[in-house]
């Protein structure tokens, strides 16, 4: 057998799994979408999607996970971008906080729930779960900006440096615009990561049904999946997966362009 | 100016690394000796639970680092046109939130029959398209001379995976393994959804399986369940760094 060939058979497991478990249901859930009902198989049009567009729950939730978005996702790109700048230099002290701002993300969420709890006992708002989310995602943008970061070739740096600029100057022209593509992909990783947060808000809440303010799209969903309405789920995660497929494209299309 | 500066900087950093540990610090703080009394020597139903936890998350991270070990090896070398089309869909897949693959992997599983076993919790996982990605990004470095150098010697497979290629890839399978573990041990929509049956619901669902009057063991049990992890990423801290590090290209 030709190398290539026995290549080719390397992948081909990897490929079995995402198409039985993602690729060949996602089309089904799509069919589901459309048809009037899980064993009624006619043609429905889009009335799941204005059924579920026109739910009033469905829109509160829509509207809390912008809140969400918008709340978050400056404060992630804009943490993780401090951060990294901070813990770039060499030091005990840089390689320490780098090493703390990346293990929340490997700790269960289970395992500090209930300080979160704790601490924000009182707090009738969606505060809690927001702080939660930054203070576990983050890691992830600094990862990534650090390492963007690190690939700039220092004697740039010593450039700037003999021209007189400082600290601030070498951040804001050469750190930043230099690394554009990195900090644009920290945007979409935290917009993704705040579609995420249905975990972190439900062991906080320990319900199905936590106050409105903190009812995003991912309660939403599911509650339709325990409700076992399919129809309205497969409609929502159409929609849902529309919206990001178009930050994605438009996210590789620049991309492309740029190389 | 200058040591101001830096001494902001200090007090900058020492601030950010305090309010990263907070949380931790306070689940340390608020564990009594008495509560890991009871949970480890009187409480019978802990056990299992964290065996089962811990059996899932090593499932997941070992198995989903050697199938992407497996998937990156073949992209790289196997495929040559549809790479590319291959690699933005795991891109979108693995952007996807959970809630979306959710009901595909629900579906997907209920055909084959396998809800409501630990099969159901792991397979998904181990497919996961992050992993494949991931690790593909980093197999992009490595230099094509490698393999062709060694093919003018031998053409069989498992030779050139496991000396050639795997020894290149460790920090990355490391970094890969303990992400994957860590998604494991931290699932909490898989099991609400894919199995009813209470013994198979790992730790990580706790609020669903600790009983009311025993909700002042959540500090003790979350820092059991904190203390593997703490290892794994103690150990493989600077792999993860170097290999999660390969996603923004």
């Amino acid at each position: 057998m030709k190398f290539r060939t026995k290549m080719k058979l390397c992948f081909l497991p990897a490929a079995m799994g995402i198409l039985v478990f993602y690729l060949l249901p996602f089309l089904r859930v799509l069919l589901y979408s459309v048809v009037q009902g899980q064993y009624r198989w006619k043609f429905a049009g889009l009335r799941h999607y204005v059924r579920t567009f026109s739910n009033e729950y469905f829109q509160m939730a829509f509207g809390n996970t912008l809140l969400l978005i918008v709340c978050c996702v400056p404060v992630f790109t804009a943490g993780a971008v401090l951060l990294s700048l901070i813990c770039m230099r060499k030091g005990r002290l840089s390689s320490v906080l780098r090493k703390v701002a990346l293990l929340p993300l490997f700790l269960p969420s289970v395992s500090v729930v209930g300080a979160f709890a704790a601490v924000f006992a009182k707090v009738e708002s969606p505060l809690p779960v927001y702080s939660f989310f930054l203070w576990k995602y983050m890691g992830m943008g600094i990862v990534i900006l650090s390492a963007a970061f690190s690939s700039i070739s220092p004697e740039i740096y010593e450039a700037a440096r003999m021209d007189g600029a400082g600290i601030f100057t070498i951040c804001r022209k050469i750190t930043i615009p230099l690394c554009a593509k990195p900090i644009k992909f920290t945007v979409i990783l935290a917009i993704v990561y705040s579609f995420r947060t249905f975990r972190e808000s439900f062991l906080y809440y320990g319900t199905n049904y936590p106050p409105d303010y903190s009812y995003t799209l991912q309660y939403y969903m599911n509650n339709q999946f325990l409700k076992l309405d399919y129809q309205t789920m497969a409609a929502a995660s159409v929609m849902i997966t529309a919206l990001i497929s178009v930050l994605v494209i438009l996210f590789t299309m620049e991309r492309g362009k740029a190389e | 100016m200058k040591k101001a500066v830096r001494v902001m900087l200090t007090l900058l950093r020492l601030a950010c690394t305090g309010a990263l540990l907070f949380p931790i610090l306070f689940m340390f703080g608020k564990a009594r000796i008495h509560d890991f009394y009871e949970l480890l020597i009187e409480k019978f139903w802990f056990y299992p639970r964290f065996w089962n936890s811990f059996f899932l998350a090593a499932a997941i991270g070992l198995g989903a680092s050697l199938l992407a070990f497996l998937a990156a090896a073949g992209l790289k070398w196997g495929i040559g046109r549809g790479r590319k089309v291959i690699l933005s869909v795991l891109l979108l897949l693995m952007l996807m939130p959970l809630q979306v693959t959710l009901l595909p992997n629900y579906v997907g599983l209920r055909d084959m029959g396998l809800l409501d076993t630990r099969a159901a919790l792991i397979l998904p996982m181990v497919c996961s398209p992050f992993a494949i990605y991931l690790m593909y990004r980093y197999m992009e470095t490595m230099p094509q001379e490698a393999i062709e150098a060694v093919r003018m010697e031998t053409s069989s497979l498992f030779p050139i995976l496991r000396h050639v290629i795997f020894p290149e890839m460790r920090s990355c399978l490391a970094a890969v393994f303990v992400f994957m573990f860590a998604e494991g041990f931290n699932m909490v929509e898989q099991p609400l959804y894919f199995v009813k049956r209470d013994e198979l619901k790992p730790l990580s669902v706790l609020t669903e399986i600790l009983p009311q009057e025993e909700s002042y063991l959540i500090y003790a049990v979350g820092i059991v369940c904190m203390l593997p992890l703490l290892l794994l990423y103690g150990f493989y801290e600077e792999e993860i760094m170097e290999g999660l590090g390969y996603l923004k290209a």
